[in-house]
């Protein structure tokens, strides 16, 4: 703890200052834990405590019915959910997986080619630009981007015609494919910079000492470089993995057939056909729609609701506790918050 | 090992765009120099004067501008530094971090796809060339070795391929003081038992002049002076070259030839100059250069410049002390005898004019120089 | 009255100690250099000093008062650190003033003191610059003319001159003595370089592994080491060492080597009797060998040593001439010489004289001074 001097801690206004800390960190800490815990107290409830007033703090009977409900919703709701649950996990998957693998080479070697390999005059400006570019927000080239996926490389609602002739530019379509997500996510503005900065800490003496011994640029990079970078690397697969598995605004917009949709999207639907059925309150529950009323006669209510949410949150979760290592290294080394 | 010729070599670097500086900075500035088979070729100066450019270009890490590099009387300019076979040792070790000691070795047998027989028969070989406890370096993880070590395994990088030449930038100069005087040793004996033809590039004259055969010196990307210690010491062809070898640094004071006589500038004092010396110095401003072991030192007034003692600095090892003073405001250092009294607060110094340096008021080129003096 | 005094001071690190009871005072004025190789203790030691490292047990003492548990910024305690610990986003003026500043100091008198510090550090034409535009030797000096503007009770010096170009180091060094001399205050110095410590220490203190092996001026450290780590640690080029088996013959004592015998001198012949019999390291300082026609003393067949030379180093005084000897062990050794030896003698062999009343003997299990325990 460097924040206090590490002589005169003893004096009495030090003392009351570091209980001070201490307090104000713990309460930090159980703000942070308390959604969790009514998260999973709650999908151990059955409905009716889920929504009783003053909520119970831990469920009288434990009981794993807003569990067995949900993985079974398409098989009870068949006008909900096309697709079982699980085809949705393995949507989200493939996207995620799909992402990490292209984007985390793609993304590293462009940060070692833009901080150890080129060195012109132009690098910086070029570099300027680049991460300028790529820092607007995503929601700015949302339009342009799915139009984009619709017609590439143009971004327009149709093709031009070839000039001369009625016939429009062949053009790629990638939209309604999981390519539509993986792709756009190929390449990471932040990624690239977090592995700039680990990559321009590298003293150029290794790399120049692994050229006079003989390796070739990209064995220096495979042999001598990765190795050394695995942290950074962690903390990337970390960050990718978090953002594509959690995505929901892109997948909505290129994604419309709901058998390669995400696991967002399908939760999404459920909570909406939820609020739109007024299970919220007790007092409409009975008036629920037709596609949710199987449901909730089988005792479905917020414990549903929070069964999603922590299947959704666990996968990073996991993600985190195995790569727990790298990850504190890495963050050590970047500095990051 | 193969001789070393660099022929007119430049290198420029530019700022880049954008910025507001737009001329070009020169790495290197025609530079040549040949280094012999077997010989160590030291090359000294301040930081940012070129030394590492020259080493990076030699080596083919940075491509020349213009001019030539020959191994022998091979052109390699265009050749890649994977294809050149140098050997090359850093200031800051540069070993491969997340590997062991060994694996550091090893690396260059795998990217030269020679067999294991092969890379076990050399690293046994070198192990013995290195000496005592090294094979207990090559098991351990790098992290883990001190800085000693880290560079005995860098040498031990360079010797297991068996290089055209050595490039050393700096390799010492991260270490304690102790050990840096142990392991300067070990590498002379090392580059010595092989004949190994060696660049070795440092900020310290000290240590330039240890290592190297011959010198070469240089400033703002260019070889000021190539030679010799005994050339460099006694006849330096200018002032930068004379402050820059030699510890302490040679005592500069601005002067002016009148007449028969040297007007010393800061203290308004003139010295009669010996009638030899007149005819060769043209009249007017100049820099008047005196080694510490050049001056004649009296602690009575007997004509010479007056100095106030600020310090003496006894030298056992050298069984001599350093005198501390200064005239005006300038700086001087006189070299004395071990037992010289404490408690004296004056002396007076006389240049010994044999071995007296005189340089160009502005361009501070060499007007006149000792040269080697004659012992017997 | 000592003005600052250190009683059986330890620190603990979690795996290790990095000091380990150690005892010392400083005079009025005295300017005490801890030396020794890097891991030693001595930058802790510093730190303990400044208060920016707890003291695990043990005592510091300003004058009467014991501030073990008093902050650094309570301690009044300058410091100049290696790596100058100049603040980049000031001025030099405002690096300068800083100290004085933070202790609220009017500003009437911080206009009068920056200047003149500055001025003695030759950096009064700097005052308006950012630190980035300073060269290594401008930066120290800013850190020094800081330490300098403070009247503090304790100077402190973290390896000021180790980031220094060689040609800057000799200038620098002479303004810490300058910067010493007008405060007349006690100061730590604290560097791994031995000859740096010889030229500015009045007293020097060797450290290792936690310890302090020896404290004493300069002079005595050289001459009287009581252990072979001091012997070899102080000095450059290090003392020459060979184990050597002490013999009597008809009463006169030999050490002999496979490259040579020599006879040692009555002085010590006393001290070395309870060894005859027994192996012992033997140690010469380079400038006791000599050109034999030119050594101060009788050369006989007893007091010579025949070489190959391997290297000429020359210097300002004359050269240092590394040599080996010619059995099988080769052992290195070094002799400085007051003449310059011209380059054609390497690879030639060449007779040394061995001034034997200069001679330093270590007992080989202990590595104690077997004639100044």
């Amino acid at each position: 703890m460097s924040l206090f001097p590490l002589v005169g801690r003893k004096q009495p206004r030090m003392r009351v200052a570091w209980s001070l800390m201490n307090i104000l960190l713990w309460l930090g800490i159980i703000l942070h834990l308390i959604p969790f815990f009514i998260m999973i107290s709650t999908s151990l409830k059955p409905a009716a405590e889920a929504m009783a007033m003053p909520p119970t703090l831990w469920p009288k009977n434990p009981t794993l019915v807003g569990w067995s409900l949900i993985w079974n919703i398409s098989d009870i709701a068949k006008s909900l959910l096309s697709q079982p649950l699980s085809r949705y996990f393995l949507n989200s998957t493939l996207m995620t997986l799909g992402t990490i693998i292209l984007s985390i080479p793609v993304t590293s070697l462009a940060a070692y080619a833009t901080s150890k390999l080129i060195k012109g005059r132009a690098t910086k400006p070029l570099f300027i630009f680049f991460i300028g570019t790529l820092m607007l927000p995503g929601i700015v080239t949302l339009i342009p981007s799915f139009l984009l996926t619709r017609n590439f490389p143009f971004p327009l609602p149709v093709p031009p015609n070839i000039p001369g002739t009625d016939i429009a530019f062949p053009t790629l379509r990638i939209w309604n494919t999981i390519w539509a997500v993986i792709l756009p996510a190929g390449f990471s503005a932040s990624n690239f910079l977090l592995f700039k900065g680990f990559f321009d800490g590298i003293p150029d003496s290794i790399i120049n000492a692994a050229r006079v011994d003989g390796g070739s640029e990209f064995n220096i990079f495979r042999r001598i470089i990765v190795p050394m970078s695995l942290p950074v690397y962690a903390v990337t697969t970390y960050f990718t993995f978090g953002g594509v598995w959690d995505s929901y605004l892109w997948p909505l917009v290129v994604i419309q057939d709901s058998a390669i949709a995400p696991l967002t999207l399908a939760i999404r639907r459920i909570s909406d056909a939820f609020s739109g059925a007024g299970t919220t309150s007790t007092m409409t529950a009975l008036g629920a729609s037709s596609a949710i009323a199987p449901l909730v006669e089988q005792g479905l209510s917020w414990n549903g609701l929070m069964v999603l949410g922590l299947l959704q949150a666990l996968p990073v979760f996991i993600f985190f506790i195995f790569a727990r290592e790298y990850l504190l290294k890495g963050v050590r080394i970047q500095g990051l918050k | 090992m193969s001789s070393v010729t660099v022929e007119n070599v430049s290198r420029q670097y530019y700022p880049p765009l954008g910025s507001s500086e737009t001329r070009p900075v020169s790495g290197l500035v025609n530079v040549s120099l040949k280094i012999a088979n077997g010989e160590t070729v030291s090359v000294v100066g301040p930081s940012g004067c070129g030394k590492s450019t020259l080493l990076k270009v030699i080596a083919g890490l940075e491509p020349a501008d213009s001019g030539r590099i020959l191994y022998d009387k091979v052109d390699v300019t265009n050749i890649s530094p994977q294809a050149r076979g140098v050997g090359m040792v850093f200031q800051d070790y540069a070993l491969y971090p997340s590997k062991e000691g060994e694996d550091n070795l090893s690396y260059y047998f795998e990217v030269r796809k020679k067999t294991e027989e092969e890379k076990q028969q050399r690293l046994k070989e070198v192990a013995e060339l290195m000496g005592i406890g090294f094979d207990l370096l090559m098991g351990r993880q790098v992290d883990t070795l001190s800085g000693g070590e880290k560079q005995r395994v860098g040498i031990a990088r360079c010797i297991v391929r068996d290089p055209n030449v050595f490039l050393m930038d700096e390799p010492i100069s991260n270490l304690d003081a102790k050990l840096r005087e142990r392991t300067r040793t070990e590498i002379k004996r090392l580059l010595k038992k092989f004949g190994i033809t060696a660049l070795y590039v440092t900020h310290d004259q000290q240590e330039a002049i240890f290592m190297g055969d011959r010198i070469a010196v240089m400033r703002a990307g260019q070889v000021v002076q190539f030679g010799t210690f005994d050339e460099l010491y006694y006849s330096p062809v200018d002032l930068f070259v004379a402050t820059l070898i030699g510890t302490p640094p040679m005592n500069v004071l601005p002067a002016e030839v009148q007449g028969q006589s040297l007007c010393i500038e800061s203290v308004e004092m003139s010295l009669p100059l010996p009638p030899e010396l007149v005819d060769k110095l043209p009249a007017g401003k100049l820099r008047l250069g005196v080694r510490p072991e050049g001056w004649l030192v009296n602690q009575a007034p007997t004509g010479g410049i007056p100095v106030v003692v600020t310090r003496v600095e006894r030298l056992f090892t050298e069984r001599a002390a350093f005198l501390g003073g200064q005239i005006g405001r300038l700086f001087v250092n006189a070299l004395v005898a071990l037992d010289f009294p404490a408690e004296v607060k004056q002396v007076f110094l006389t240049p010994d004019w044999t071995q007296a340096h005189f340089f160009a008021a502005d361009s501070e080129t060499a007007i006149l120089t000792p040269g080697v003096p004659d012992l017997f | 009255m000592p003005s600052t005094r250190i009683s059986h001071l330890t620190k603990e690190f979690d795996t290790k100690i990095a000091v380990n009871d150690i005892s010392f005072e400083l005079g009025e004025h005295e300017f005490l250099v801890l030396v020794g190789p890097s891991g030693c203790g001595k930058t802790t030691t510093l730190r303990m000093l400044a208060g920016l490292e707890q003291a695990s047990s043990g005592d510091i003492f300003f004058g009467e008062k014991r501030v073990n548990d008093i902050r650094p910024r309570d301690r009044n305690v300058a410091m100049v650190f290696q790596d100058y610990a100049v603040f980049p986003h000031y001025t030099v003026y405002e690096n300068i003033a800083y100290g004085l500043r933070s202790r609220h100091v009017p500003n009437a008198l911080v206009k009068e003191r920056v200047p003149k510090a500055a001025k003695t550090f030759r950096i009064d034409h700097l005052l308006g610059r950012k630190p980035r535009q300073l060269s290594g030797g401008e930066r120290q000096r800013v850190a020094l003319a800081r330490a300098m503007v403070r009247d503090a009770e304790l100077y402190l010096y973290d390896e000021p001159l180790a980031n220094l170009d060689a040609q800057l180091r000799y200038q620098a060094r002479e303004d810490i003595m300058a910067l010493h001399n007008e405060k007349k205050k006690p100061s730590v110095y604290v560097t791994h370089d031995q000859s740096e410590a010889m030229a500015m220490g009045d007293r020097i203190a060797v450290m290792r592994d936690g310890h302090i092996v020896q404290i004493g001026t300069g002079a005595e450290l050289y001459e009287r080491p009581h252990s072979l780590f001091v012997a070899y640690f102080i000095g450059t080029p290090s003392i020459n060492l060979f184990d050597v088996d002490i013999v009597s013959e008809n009463g006169t004592l030999f050490a002999r080597h496979p490259a040579f015998s020599l006879e040692i001198s009555e002085a010590n012949r006393s001290a070395l009797l309870p060894y005859v019999g027994r192996q012992v390291k033997f140690g010469v300082r380079p400038e006791d060998l000599h050109v034999p026609r030119m050594a101060p003393f009788a050369v006989t067949e007893f007091n010579q040593l025949q070489g190959a030379v391997n290297v000429i180093e020359p210097s300002s005084t004359g050269c240092a001439v590394y040599l080996s000897t010619l059995d099988e062990t080769a052992a290195d050794y070094t002799a400085t010489l007051r003449t310059r030896m011209p380059a054609s003698y390497i690879g030639k062999e060449v007779p040394l004289a061995i001034n034997m009343a200069r001679a330093h003997f270590f007992d080989l299990e202990s590595e104690r001074s077997i004639l100044s325990p």
